[in-house]
């Protein structure tokens, strides 16, 4: 890592964090309406309450655990599209102008998007905090094996969803209408991701799509780690899963960078797609 | 003059639309109506087998959940889109800075605002279609619908949305804000006036609250006319709360329009 | 006729000063202002940016409450009888905006038209006629975001007339226009005062185009008059007021410069010297016109090589007459 990565990173971070994150929007976005669309996300299951399936449900979900379920589902994916949300802020600059600007400097482009993604750190990681904290104090039956665990948690949602931010970044960037990759992408990360839903109770074709997304892996180890105790044995698949998701995230960020760029280059357009 | 207003304005809109039409709103929207009813049907057909719990049948008086919650989604089309049209109007005037112009000739509110409901509800009216097939697969069955009825449900609903509309329109423009004012009505209603559950499972305090909206009982009338082919006599009660509760919040909309407006020139130099 | 009287309007404004915590802050945009506008006359409103020009401009055409002060327009009163105002008065301002982007000209034109319930023959052979008059007729039925700066500027002021106001409040309307398209501009709003017997109100930063135009001049700083004339008037006393002059001399001698810094602070003038190539330079700046006195004084002992007297800005006109009225003020 060079020193041009590095100031890159930097500047982006600090400038997208003042531009951006007011106190209000804060409230908001990550306190407000995540805990409405929780309650709406749980009363959705109440009209099965008591049915014969509900017994194979507490299978996967744990008994009278259904709030907690969708708590920690629900907030990792937040989590994610924190970052998602703030590549698509980032890509609104190609229409203010700012971005050419910002492609004139000697910055390093993946410094930039790595920058734009670690602002979002600060607000997830503190939403995150609030809702896990919340969640202790309410609910009585969690079971957490060690302090180190919830560590190994908030590890595995914070480097998978930056990943996923700059490559949600790239993909923003190159494309002619990034209001519309953000709706494709959003909604079927949060259904075949398993934010609301028991993943395991898929069938087959609904957990091949889910198992692209990230999120899906990061959902089940937070859930495992804070509902049913695990310990790193118990989750070292889905960890090897999600190294080889982020590891492919990563390359393809990569390769979209370098071919936009030779691409802007010859014919002085930005958009790839 | 007013009608005139009001025509010009749906025109001028219209115009506006089929030139640019804005596809990510639409495709938004429809996508999220479709990913709504997905995991509606997630959670019934997949995890819990296709089996709704008797409380769900004696509060909505069907067991048909999915197109219980078909109808759900559609009805949350129409509330999003409106706000997100009519509300926004002024506001998006003002950050085009036609605002100006348009305040400067002698329009009036309601007619301008009135040609903007017009519009939206022309074009809601056409996506409801495309909504409509896209939803298609997951079973909408109207067995035993009582035409008359759902459609003057429809009907007072337009006044309400429209009344809701321009005190959301109003609170807009107070704040200058339109993504977060949105965004928490929009959460808000979803979570209490029964879009994907009936309200009765809600806590008691919260249920009064969902009584205020006319949303409510236009879900209410809306699915019960559908599904059970219940009659415009024996939903009196509910038209009833539903038409008072239109006139309340469109008076309200009115006075609190024209005491904004008043202000909002001065508003853009702050 | 468009008498005000005593015209005021303050913002006040929300600063943050914490979390959760503000205060207001007043700003005194117009601090009582009197203006008469006769019909068939153009009358100026200069100032710097932040005078309150566009302020006093939005309040006459009722878009903005004043908070104090009055105003007639032919008998009516601006705040009670604003709805029959409207009918009366239009402002086009200087910038791209004010029309919908996505529309044609002349579906803004109708638009517009509609909304001042202007019958439907009537609206549509005004709305040919404007578009000629603006020279928009080969590209009327194209949407205003393919239009250049100038076009959009020309349909902008197509708008303000679609009313056929009495009254026509014009704020900076040559901003940002080519030289040609504003001398146009210029002789078509003389037209409209001259030969439709239109009252206009007309602010803006140059001097030469106040001159060329308004038949009354209005000078304002921070809300308040500090001046009012005929334009001849105001250009000779902003003539008055800065003369500057920059003067070359071959050779500035001790006993010349020691007579000519006598000279410049018995006459309150403030000079800079500078050696350059083959001479020496001085820039005089004075409230009083010296210029023959300097010639004079330096030619009997020097020679020179150039002497150019700069035209007098407005910006510092206003400059001075403000310090003036505040000393006034101060000392009153």
């Amino acid at each position: 890592m060079n020193r041009y990565m590095l100031n890159s990173i930097k500047a982006e971070a600090i400038k997208q964090h003042k531009s951006v994150y007011h106190s209000n929007l804060m409230y908001f976005s990550m306190l407000i309406w995540p805990v409405l669309e929780l309650f709406s996300a749980y009363y959705a299951y109440k009209p099965f309450e008591g049915t014969a399936a509900s017994e194979i449900v507490a299978k996967w979900v744990g008994d009278d655990m259904i709030f907690a379920f969708i708590l920690f589902g629900y907030i990792s994916f937040i989590f994610f599209r924190c970052f998602v949300q703030s590549a698509w802020r980032f890509s609104s600059e190609r229409i203010s102008g700012t971005l050419e600007l910002i492609y004139q400097t000697p910055a390093n482009r993946l410094g930039i998007m790595l920058g734009n993604a670690l602002a979002s750190l600060f607000e997830s990681t503190w939403m995150f905090m609030v809702f896990c904290i919340g969640a202790l104090v309410l609910f009585t039956n969690l079971r957490i094996s060690s302090i180190f665990m919830p560590l190994v948690a908030v590890l595995s949602l914070v480097i998978p969803s930056i990943c996923w931010g700059i490559f949600m970044n790239s993909l923003f960037m190159f494309s002619r209408d990034s209001g519309m990759l953000y709706t494709v992408f959003q909604s079927p990360m949060e259904i075949f991701g398993g934010a609301k839903l028991p993943y395991p109770a898929f069938p087959f074709w609904a957990k091949v799509i889910g198992g692209v997304f990230p999120l899906t892996w990061s959902i089940n180890i937070v859930r495992k780690i804070f509902m049913n105790g695990a310990l790193l044995s118990d989750i070292k698949f889905e960890l090897l899963v999600l190294c080889a998701i982020c590891a492919a995230l990563f390359l393809m960020t990569l390769l979209l960078l370098k071919k936009s760029e030779a691409y802007a280059r010859k014919t002085g357009n930005m958009a790839l797609f | 003059m007013f009608i005139d207003n009001i025509l010009s304005t749906a025109r001028r809109n219209l115009t506006i639309q089929t030139r640019a039409y804005p596809v990510h709103f639409f495709v938004g929207e429809l996508m999220s109506c479709f990913f709504t009813v997905l995991s509606s049907f997630f959670i019934y057909s997949i995890v819990f087998k296709g089996k709704v719990s008797d409380s769900f049948i004696r509060f909505s008086g069907t067991s048909d959940y999915m197109s219980y919650a078909i109808l759900g989604s559609f009805m949350y089309l129409f509330v999003v889109r409106t706000f997100l049209n009519v509300s926004r109007s002024f506001i998006t005037e003002m950050r085009e800075g036609t605002l100006d112009s348009l305040l400067i000739s002698p329009v009036s509110y309601m007619g301008y605002l009135s040609g903007n409901m017009l519009e939206q509800t022309l074009v809601t009216t056409g996506e409801l279609l495309a909504a409509i097939i896209i939803t298609s697969p997951f079973g909408l069955k109207m067995p035993d619908i009582n035409a008359a009825a759902a459609l003057l449900c429809i009907g007072i609903t337009l006044v309400s949305l429209f009344g809701m509309a321009i005190i959301l329109c109003g609170i807009m423009i107070y704040l200058k804000d339109t993504y977060l004012s949105q965004n928490t009505v929009f959460s808000v209603m979803y979570l209490i006036c029964g879009i994907t559950f009936p309200v009765q499972y809600l806590p008691n305090w919260v249920q009064n609250i969902s009584n205020l909206i006319p949303v409510t009982y236009s879900l209410r009338i809306f699915r019960s006319s559908i599904l059970a082919g219940s009659s415009i006599a024996s939903q009196a009660g509910d038209f009833l709360m539903l038409a008072v509760l239109s006139i309340i919040y469109f008076a309200a909309g009115v006075l609190l329009i024209n005491r904004i407006m008043k202000k909002a020139p001065e508003r853009q130099f702050i | 006729m468009l008498i005000a009287k005593g015209l005021k309007k303050n913002y006040t404004s929300k600063v943050k000063t914490g979390f959760l915590k503000s205060t207001t802050k007043k700003v005194e945009a117009v601090r009582g202002l009197d203006l008469t506008i006769e019909p068939g006359s153009i009358v100026g409103l200069l100032g710097l940016n932040g005078a309150g020009k566009t302020t006093t401009i939005k309040m006459l055409s009722t878009l903005l409450e004043p908070d104090e002060g009055s105003c007639a327009i032919d008998g009516l009163d601006l705040v009670k009888d604003a709805f029959q105002i409207k009918h009366m008065v239009n402002m086009i301002a200087g910038g791209e905006r004010m029309v919908y982007w996505r529309l044609t000209a002349r579906e803004n034109l109708e638009y517009f038209g509609r909304l001042y319930s202007i019958p439907k023959e009537e609206l549509k052979s005004r709305i040919e006629s404007l578009i000629r008059f603006v020279g928009l007729q080969e590209r009327s039925e194209e949407a205003v975001e393919k239009y250049s700066k100038g076009m959009k500027q020309r349909l902008q002021i197509a708008r303000g007339l679609i009313n056929d106001p009495k009254y026509l409040f014009m704020d900076e309307p040559t901003l940002g226009l080519d030289a040609p398209i504003a001398r146009d501009l210029r002789r078509f709003t003389k037209s409209l005062a001259k030969e439709q017997g239109k009252g206009i109100l007309l602010t803006s930063h140059y001097i030469s185009e106040i001159e060329e135009l308004c038949d009354y001049v209005y000078i304002i700083d921070r809300g308040l008059k500090i001046m009012e004339g005929t334009p001849k008037e105001i250009a000779s006393i902003v003539a008055n007021c800065t003369n500057k002059y920059k003067i070359k001399l071959n050779v500035l001698p001790d006993k010349l410069r020691g007579q000519f810094e006598t000279f410049m602070s018995t006459v309150q003038s403030e000079f800079q010297l500078e050696e350059v190539d083959g001479g020496i330079e001085i820039d005089v700046s004075s409230h009083k016109d010296i210029q023959s006195e300097l010639i004079s004084m330096l030619s009997q002992q020097s020679k020179i090589i150039s002497f150019t007297a700069m035209e007098p800005k407005l910006e510092d006109a206003i400059i001075t007459l403000s310090e003036v009225k505040n000393y006034e003020q101060v000392h009153a």
